[in-house]
């Protein structure tokens, strides 16, 4: 029997959600985004899911590629895992080091004997796709806050209102904006 | 679906994914030498995006070859055909030091490549038509940068000349830019664009008189670049020093794993 899941990342910790089968076939509605989990019948994926929870974006020491709304799919069947990601932008250079650090996590579990990830072309990601834990250790760990769609981004210092000041930053997927609160300069991560 | 008419295709996707490839290694040729420190880190930004569309691109290619779109494979369409088997347009191979060209540039060549995308959201070729959707969502920035910086430069009289004149100095490459090569023809009829690159001509000229008093004369893309004809096989006299800047640090030693 093949269990087809969709786990939705956007509203709560997704690391919650690796628990159980049981506990990822209620996903929160409203969301944005979900993340389509197949397994066989027999397969446990919480083993699978967490190791993909541990990797880390490169760019974000800390915060799991999953927080970020990379993951978009993951298939378990006899104990050959096929995962796939979704880039940021399509000229991240990270790309083919998060893949492997994917495989090598994945393939230190128990009973799995071969994994593939592949970055897919669609869907485009978008800063919706961050967890509410992602955009948390963004604001504390990073300091840099978050452009949803056209609002105005927060201060992660004050919560104040920022103004871009420039749409190219430190990094591709950054902007730079200030704040009109604190006056305090802040990095904004964007689409 | 109709048939994918195959070798059109990999002609049309050739020409975009040079001229993003190209593009996007112009831009980063002003890294640490722009005007201010905002530019040098929006054309690395810029460049680097156009980048990660050659390489959407050149995957598509790969697909189509039956080639699985390894890294090695991808450089080996980006920097090792012969200058013949390129299909990059006169605008993107031209070399300048001069920021008003090279920003002339960037605005003319992002307005394009923005229809030029805008014209595959909807493509019958569904790997293509992904592709255009993650593009497209990236370009809306780059316009932005661009309308941005030449508003500020166009409240200064000699910036606005200086603009004016890097227009004219331009103009003739445009044509190449936006000619339907011989391929475009089946691949509209195929669904797999909705227009030839050619339909932006009416939009752009009128935008360049509009915006920089430009006139563009009527039918300049009737009379063709002198160095390429606006034909995609031939390659400019600036494309060999390019591709040579571009494998510096490939042809030192090509056995070695990046």
């Amino acid at each position: 029997m093949i269990a087809s899941l969709h786990l939705d990342t956007s509203g709560r910790d997704p690391r919650n959600l690796s628990g159980s089968l049981r506990e990822l076939r209620s996903p929160l509605a409203g969301g944005v985004h979900s993340v389509r989990i197949q397994a066989d019948g027999g397969a446990d994926i919480a083993p699978v899911l967490e190791a993909v929870f541990s990797i880390d974006d490169p760019e974000y020491p800390g915060v799991s590629i999953v927080d970020l709304g990379l993951l978009e799919h993951v298939e378990v069947r006899n104990g050959i895992v096929g995962i796939g990601l979704i880039p940021t932008f399509s000229g991240c250079p990270a790309l083919a080091m998060i893949a492997d650090d994917v495989e090598a996590a994945v393939l230190a579990v128990d009973g799995i004997d071969e994994v593939s990830v592949s970055w897919l072309r669609s869907p485009a990601w978008s800063p919706e796709r961050l967890s509410v834990r992602g955009k948390e250790a963004l604001k504390i760990e990073f300091t840099v806050a978050v452009q949803i769609g056209t609002s105005t981004p927060e201060c992660p210092l004050c919560g104040g209102p920022t103004v871009e000041k420039s749409m190219f930053g430190p990094s591709r997927c950054r902007s730079v904006h200030r704040c009109e609160a604190c006056t305090e300069t802040v990095e904004v991560m964007r689409g | 679906m109709t048939s994918v008419p195959t070798e059109a295709l990999r002609e049309f996707l050739l020409a975009f994914a040079d001229d993003e490839h190209l593009m996007g290694q112009q831009h980063t040729e002003w890294i640490g030498v722009a005007p201010f420190l905002e530019e040098d880190l929006a054309l690395a930004s810029i460049g680097q995006d156009e980048l990660g569309h050659a390489v959407m691109l050149y995957e598509l290619v790969c697909e189509l070859d039956g080639v699985e779109p390894t890294d090695e494979a991808i450089d080996a369409l980006a920097y090792g055909r012969g200058a013949n088997e390129y299909r990059s347009c006169r605008l993107v191979e031209f070399a300048t030091v001069d920021w008003a060209e090279a920003l002339a540039r960037h605005w003319i060549y992002d307005m394009v490549e923005g229809r030029r995308w805008s014209f595959l959201e909807g493509s019958s070729y569904q790997p293509l038509a992904d592709a255009a959707v993650r593009a497209s969502r990236e370009e809306s920035y780059h316009r932005r940068h661009a309308e941005a910086l030449i508003d500020g430069l166009l409240a200064d009289p000699t910036a606005q000349q200086r603009l004016a004149a890097a227009f004219a100095s331009l103009m003739p490459m445009i044509g190449g830019l936006c000619a339907s090569g011989p391929w475009e023809a089946e691949i509209v009829e195929a669904g797999i664009a909705s227009a030839p690159t050619a339909a932006i001509v009416p939009e752009l000229s009128r935008f360049i008189t509009e915006r920089f008093g430009v006139v563009l004369p009527g039918g300049f893309m009737d009379k063709p670049d002198p160095q390429t004809k606006n034909d995609r096989t031939q390659r400019s006299e600036d494309f060999a020093p390019l591709m040579a800047r571009m494998r510096e640090v490939l042809d030192i030693d090509l056995t070695a794993t990046w």
